[in-house]
């Protein structure tokens, strides 16, 4: 290193050298390499992605429709779209371009922005010393032969491969699978956003069973019936299975009324069409000692307060059937009010999907009301679910129950036996293909428990994907998704909970005076042999 | 390189000859363990995130600690004159000094091995690659903070002057990254590009990538080369 002789060589020098380094930082940014070190790369392309990317044949564009001075915590969101871009056209083989387009100061450009459906976001940002509300541009296009796809708001890394690949894909698709939805009747139902999920690779409309299911319908997600179906809905339903249609049935045999406190039990002939094909949902509901949490009003005194309690009714869901593509990447499910499912032996194959923890158990039907509702207990028809003070909410005295499962391989048609159905043209009295998924939760695929819940709305597209043929996508989403819990058993106790964390605050520094101890005998040692050396 | 591993050696023995390295990692492990054990449990993931976002942290404080008599002690006591008569070049000097500090939060980092070992025992399949991504980041940050503290540390006999010097430098990049919604937008992405946080949640995530590796080590070398000016400065002066 060069000497310096005096303050003006000083300041030269200094100044050379961070012009040198910010030049190499500038230069880094163009020229650079990523090693994903996560297991199994989440953070880098997925092997679907590749292989989607690689099946253009023609040339796709996207035009990216970005702000350049965007507040700080979106610049990110830039740089993470930009690096994946680059990657998509690296596997493109030469066929995937991108653009970035600076809507702010170009008219043209946000008249185009506003063409594609990609509207400007409101963002709050600082200029002139105050807070000022900002329209800024994050979306984009992309555009392949006649065909289209926006993406119009990237606020967020989290999913983008998916979204990306998901759209690009359905660009590709020649013809685009259908998917029926039946709400169901209950109070409030809402399946929009659960239908913009599923639009993003399919054509989602809604089914009725008044009518047979059209045959472009592959597959039909159904949220539960609170009484009986008519002979002809049932007989839709079923022909639909018997043609080799999907259904992805969420069922159960109570309905719950939280307010009330009690569940009342679901009289339909859906329950006796289900035996018919092997699945049987037991009349109990099923509890949970890993369960999600409610919000409740608790009074004391005179005040009255929100607090959240454990609510073993409402299951979190961790143990999954490893070798269905269904769940197997997934790691954690909520549902509500579940019912184990008992499959017979003599109908087809039965693939048990999910099981709720060994500290489960059911409800026994018939006590009210909960001892701080005031009076005894009485019997009555129906459960208490009441959340507070409630014993019957602590029995986990069952093993893991099976709320979810697949009934797959030959089946004989529940109108088989019957004159009237069986005579009907273009009866189908028996398949070797039957799909039927079960889960015993009355409101799956409701808005507030499907698409308002994450790992919900991955297993109901993972059913999809599955179902439907096309598993492409399963794997991007379960990467996307990737929580890792904790034993539960070290969550719900509080012993050993606290056992740990007292171990970690004192066991490194534990550690750092048994060193320190060690050394002072080994200077001692040292000292005393100095010593005698020397007399 | 001979000079470079003595000096090393001299300060890593006279780090462990006294109780003040050992009174320092204790606590530096103590309030780590605090943060990491008072949200672990609470989070219920399987993954170190939380203890890669408190230490940073607690370097703001305890590198600075380490850093400050590195130089400025050998200022205040006049050894650093009688250092520079003997055939070692300034260079030397800062990197013997500055390896040894690192070498010091690499212990420090060490000793917070009861934490994965935990995580080992309680969590489910954590992902060992970005655990050790994360760690290597830290050391990235380690080092780069305690360049920043050999610069406090040559610019000031005092070591509570070098000591806030180096603080006040470190804070400032820490904080860059957390006070973007202020800044006019035309500010942010070179703020957000100066910011420690911003390349490290980077790699702490499991990723390494060399746009981050080249920030932290061109800001390594930035400090170390302005410590040694520095040192040089009382030559000519």
């Amino acid at each position: 290193m060069a000497r310096i002789n005096n303050s003006k060589q000083f300041a030269l020098s200094l100044v050379f050298l961070a012009v040198i380094l910010i030049l190499i930082n500038i230069i880094s940014r163009s020229l650079f390499f990523r090693w994903d070190l996560t297991r199994g790369n989440i953070y880098s392309l997925s092997e679907s992605s590749k292989s989607i990317i690689s099946q253009l044949d023609d040339r796709m564009t996207a035009r990216v429709f970005f702000s350049e001075d965007l507040p700080g915590e979106y610049v990110n969101s830039r740089r993470y779209l930009q690096d994946i871009l680059e990657e998509y056209r690296a596997y493109s083989n030469g066929n995937f371009h991108f653009e970035f387009v600076n809507p702010d100061d170009h008219e043209k450009a946000k008249e185009e922005a506003s063409g594609y459906r990609i509207p400007p976001v409101q963002l709050r940002v600082l200029e002139n010393d105050k807070l000022e509300i900002k329209n800024v541009y994050m979306g984009l296009v992309l555009l392949y032969r006649d065909k289209k796809e926006v993406l119009p708001v990237i606020q967020t890394t989290e999913g983008l491969e998916y979204d990306l690949t998901a759209a690009i894909k359905k660009m590709l698709a020649k013809d685009l699978k259908t998917i029926g939805l039946i709400a169901g009747k209950g109070e409030g139902v809402k399946t929009h956003q659960l239908s913009q999920f599923l639009n993003q690779t399919y054509q989602v409309r809604p089914v009725s069973l008044n009518s047979p299911v059209p045959l472009d319908v592959d597959l039909v997600l159904m949220n539960g019936v609170m009484d009986s179906l008519s002979m002809d809905e049932l007989y839709h339903m079923d022909q639909f299975l018997m043609r080799g249609g999907k259904l992805f049935l969420s069922q159960a045999r109570q309905e719950a009324k939280v307010q009330e406190g009690m569940a009342e039990s679901i009289a339909s002939n859906i329950f006796s069409f289900l035996e018919h094909y092997g699945l049987t949902i037991n009349p109990d509901i099923v509890i949970d000692k890993l369960c999600s949490q409610i919000q409740i009003q608790q009074r004391q005194g005179i005040f009255s307060f929100n607090n959240a309690v454990d609510y073993p009714p409402i299951p979190v869901i961790r143990r999954f059937n490893e070798e269905s593509p269904i769940v197997s990447g997934l790691d954690e499910v909520r549902v509500f009010f579940p019912h184990e499912i008992t499959a017979s032996p003599d109908s087809g194959t039965f693939t048990p999907l999910m099981w709720t923890s060994k500290n489960s158990g059911s409800l026994a039907e018939g006590y009210f009301p909960a001892p701080s509702m005031g009076g005894n207990y009485t019997l009555r028809n129906g459960y208490n679910i009441y959340p507070v003070d409630n014993k019957q909410l602590q029995k986990f005295d069952k093993g893991p129950m099976i709320v979810a499962g697949l009934r797959t391989g030959s089946q004989t048609s529940f109108f088989a036996d019957s004159s009237e159905y069986a005579e009907k043209e273009g009866f189908l009295a028996f398949t070797n293909d039957l799909n039927l998924l079960l889960i015993t939760d009355n409101r799956f695929f409701d808005d507030t428990r499907a698409a308002g819940i994450p790992e919900n709305t991955a297993l109901i597209l993972n059913a999809a994907d599955v179902m439907t043929g096309d598993a492409e996508l399963v794997s991007i989403r379960n990467r996307g998704i990737k929580v890792r819990p904790l034993k539960p058993e070290i969550l719900t106790s509080d012993t050993s909970r606290n056992a740990w964390k007292w171990a970690n605050i004192i066991t490194p520094s534990l550690l750092v005076i048994l060193f320190a101890l060690y050394k002072v005998g080994q200077n001692r040692k040292k000292r005393r042999k100095l010593e005698e050396y020397y007399g | 390189m001979n000079t470079v591993r003595l000096i090393y050696r001299k300060e890593m023995s006279a780090y462990f000859n006294s109780a003040v390295a050992y009174i320092t990692l204790i606590i530096f492990l103590l309030i780590n363990g605090w943060f990491f054990t008072s949200s672990f449990f609470l989070v219920g993931q399987s993954d170190l995130r939380i203890l890669f976002n408190s230490v940073p942290l607690v370097f703001i404080f305890f590198i600075p600690a380490i850093t400050m008599g590195s130089l400025a002690r050998e200022n205040h006591a006049g050894t650093m004159e009688f250092l520079t008569t003997l055939p070692v070049d300034d260079y030397q000097i800062v990197l013997g000094k500055f390896f040894s500090a690192v070498a010091l939060i690499g212990v420090g980092l060490l000793f917070t091995l009861p934490h994965f070992i935990t995580l080992l025992f309680v969590g489910t399949s954590p992902d060992i690659g970005a655990i050790l991504c994360g760690y290597l980041g830290l050391l990235l940050v380690g080092a780069m903070y305690a360049s920043i503290g050999m610069f406090g540390s040559a610019v000031s006999n005092n070591q509570i002057t070098s000591f806030l010097l180096s603080f006040i430098i470190i804070f400032a990049l820490y904080l860059f990254d957390k006070i973007l919604i202020f800044v006019p937008p035309f500010l942010s992405g070179i703020l957000q590009f100066l910011s420690t946080d911003y390349h490290f949640s980077n790699i702490s995530r499991g990723v390494i990538d060399s746009r981050n590796i080249i920030y932290f080590l061109s800001v390594i070398f930035f400090f170390l080369t302005l410590s040694v000016r520095v040192l040089e400065i009382r030559k000519w002066r």
